[in-house]
């Protein structure tokens, strides 16, 4: 059964704009899902429905066995959010807690509010020391009393991961998790993802700009194209045409293990069209 | 609008190219649409008018002028009432009667700020506006969405009812419930103070980084526990300081309130007024004037302390921590 299933999902904003497009999907439990897209695709628009920020306006959107329509109750989505993760580029941290505050905020969803008051001033002792274990995976363990604010953008992000274990999640939505990271810290952050995937059986979904990235790591590619899907299937199914200049060889659907749906949406024209409203393209290694 | 060509150092559309600034790029700008600027807008002006009318009005009305700062009946007044002035009566019988009514003073600033904070605090939860979908109507439902709307309107109006009106006149309304004396005092700087409290911390708030709520929520997180690890750590110094602000106006309010016999150095401040015994009035006023320093002093350690912490225990994390008893 699936765990994440979109049908038909439409997002429209309170000002006209439309995030998502009868966008239809699937992904199964244990799978670890790349997702591609030129800026404004709605990549993050699908994620902050999965996780409830964002209701849809219309379709319908099932997360973990949960209908997730306008009307779900408070109760209901906690529980929800109790059990999957979002990490986002920026503002994964609250700047003045501690990093063990931080990544205490991921039981959260697990704690009533009188133990949140009790334990935020009193850590409980196993709380710390799970905490502890999720800072020591992510390779902060020596920065746990600090204050998130005197982390790198980078280490921020492992704060955010570190999070999600304690959260016990059982999806992870990583959107844009390596945009403004090095390529060292690039690769140490999805492998962790890759780590959590296998070794703890959590689906993942990781929104990425950068192709050569996705085809190492990701078994399956989405990639979104003007709040629709235009390609699902497996990076050697991208591989096969050079995003930047060719159009996909639909003429050979066997060399395809994927579906092309729509255009392909990393045309030159399209990333032209991005580098001239200021957007720096996002992959540069295509011709590797 | 097309841009044509007014800069010194842009391109001429004749493909004429020169270096723009001091950078060797080439930029023509006759092949780039830019966005039309935003004309003057002449409402500015009728604003603008409309403020300069109400201060011409404003100072007409409360009579402003000069002379009678030059009058010399006037000028011989103040002369005698600065001499009388001094020395101040530091006599030990008005000494400790003036040491008695500060602390009197203290004491119901303090008490009518904490109380205010008290009441403050759950009232502004209740003023606040959430934003994101979560929180709209078609989430919540029109039922919850309208009572929601009518708690925020109910507490925005009882707040400002509290803040209209003067502490002055609360504690005239206060003595006839409970009577001449300080907690007349005190319950007239809470209501008031709960006022002013209530919808500054509402806003402040309100002012938080969505983002940053957006993701305390997304772990799970109910509004308490938002407001607990979200709103407040990143609200602390300002909700602080504003506090600290207003317990020293309640410490000015507390002697003024003294003047309707509310307690404190006003009541005495009053007394010795009435009976022109100016040395007292200045023995008063010095020991308001080092109250409220006092106070100051007190608000910029809190705020130092809150903001400079030098990284949490920076200094005594260890490098490695002992986790289940292996070395991480
Ligand atoms: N809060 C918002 N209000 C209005 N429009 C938005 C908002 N967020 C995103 N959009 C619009 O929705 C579309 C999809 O955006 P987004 O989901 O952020 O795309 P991506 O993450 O793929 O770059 C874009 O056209 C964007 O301008
Ligand atoms: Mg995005």
């Amino acid at each position: 059964m699936a765990i994440i299933r979109a049908t038909n999902l439409r997002k429209v904003y309170p000002n006209g704009t439309t995030g998502l497009d009868r966008l239809s999907l699937e992904v199964q439990p244990g799978e670890l899902v790349g997702v591609l897209g030129s800026s404004g695709a709605g990549k993050t628009s699908f994620f902050r429905l999965l996780n409830g920020t964002l209701r849809p306006t219309a379709g319908e959107l099932e997360v973990l066995g949960r209908r997730l329509d306008q009307r779900v109750s408070t109760a209901e989505m906690r529980r929800l959010r109790s059990e999957l993760a979002l990490i986002n580029q920026h503002h994964n941290v609250i700047p003045p807690l501690s990093v063990l505050q931080n990544i205490l905020i991921g039981r959260l969803g697990r704690t009533n509010t009188f133990r949140a008051l009790t334990g935020f001033f009193n850590v409980r002792e196993n709380e710390r020391l799970q905490a502890a274990e999720a800072a020591a995976l992510v390779g902060l363990a020596p920065k746990l009393y600090n204050r998130a604010e005197d982390l790198s953008g980078g280490q921020q992000q492992r704060v955010a991961i570190a999070r999600a274990i304690m959260q016990g999640a059982k999806i992870l939505l990583a959107d844009e998790p390596i945009a403004s990271v090095d390529m060292r810290n690039a690769a140490l952050i999805l492998d962790l993802f890759k780590r959590v995937n296998e070794e703890l059986g959590v689906t993942v979904m990781i929104n990425l700009h950068q192709l050569d990235f996705a085809v190492r790591y990701c078994p399956r590619i989405l990639v979104f194209k003007a709040g629709n899907l235009a390609y699902d299937g497996s990076p050697e199914g991208l591989g096969n045409f050079n995003i930047y200049d060719e159009p996909p060889k639909i003429e050979e659907p066997d060399a395809l293990d994927g579906e092309i749906v729509g255009q392909p949406t990393l045309t030159k024209a399209a990333m032209l069209e991005e580098a001239e409203m200021g957007e720096i393209p996002g992959n540069r290694h295509n011709n590797d | 609008m097309k841009y044509r060509g007014t800069g010194i150092t842009m391109i001429e559309s004749t493909g004429n190219k020169r270096p723009v600034g001091s950078w060797r790029l080439h930029v023509d700008l006759s092949q780039v649409e830019l966005p039309a600027r935003r004309g003057f807008r002449y409402s500015n002006l009728f604003i603008i008018g409309a403020v300069l009318f109400v201060i011409w009005f404003s100072g007409s009305g409360s009579k402003v002028a000069f002379e009678p700062f030059f009058d010399a009946r006037n000028q011989k007044q103040v002369a005698n009432f600065t001499a009388g002035l001094f020395p101040p009566d530091l006599s030990p019988g008005f000494m400790s009667l003036v040491w008695q009514l500060t602390i009197e003073t203290f004491q119901i600033s303090v008490i009518g700020t904490v109380l205010a904070i008290i009441i403050a605090f759950p009232l502004s939860l209740l003023a606040m506006r959430r934003r994101g979908d979560e929180v709209s109507r078609a989430a919540l439902g029109t039922p919850r969405w309208l009572i929601n709307s009518g708690f925020y309107y109910a507490t925005r109006s009882l707040l400002n009812l509290a803040r209209a009106i003067p502490e002055l006149i609360w504690a005239l309304i206060a003595i006839i419930f409970v009577g001449l004396g300080p907690f007349a005092g005190v319950v007239a700087l809470t209501i008031h103070s709960a006022g002013i409290l209530g919808k500054l911390y509402a806003e402040i708030f309100e002012a938080v980084d969505q983002r940053l709520v957006e993701t305390v929520r997304g772990a799970g997180a109910n509004e308490m526990q938002t407001l607990l690890f979200a709103r407040i750590p990143l609200t602390l110094p300002v909700l602080l300081s504003y506090t600290m602000f207003r317990w020293e106006c309640n410490m000015r309010a507390a002697t003024v309130l003294g003047f309707v016999a509310a307690g404190g150095l006003g009541s005495q401040l009053r007394v010795s007024m009435n009976t022109y015994n100016y040395p007292q009035v200045t023995t008063l006023v010095l020991a308001l004037l080092i109250l409220v320093t006092l106070v100051d002093l007190a608000g910029q350690f809190l705020r130092k302390r809150m903001l400079d912490v030098p990284d949490t225990n920076c200094e005594t994390a260890p490098e490695t921590i002992i986790v289940k008893g292996a070395r991480v």
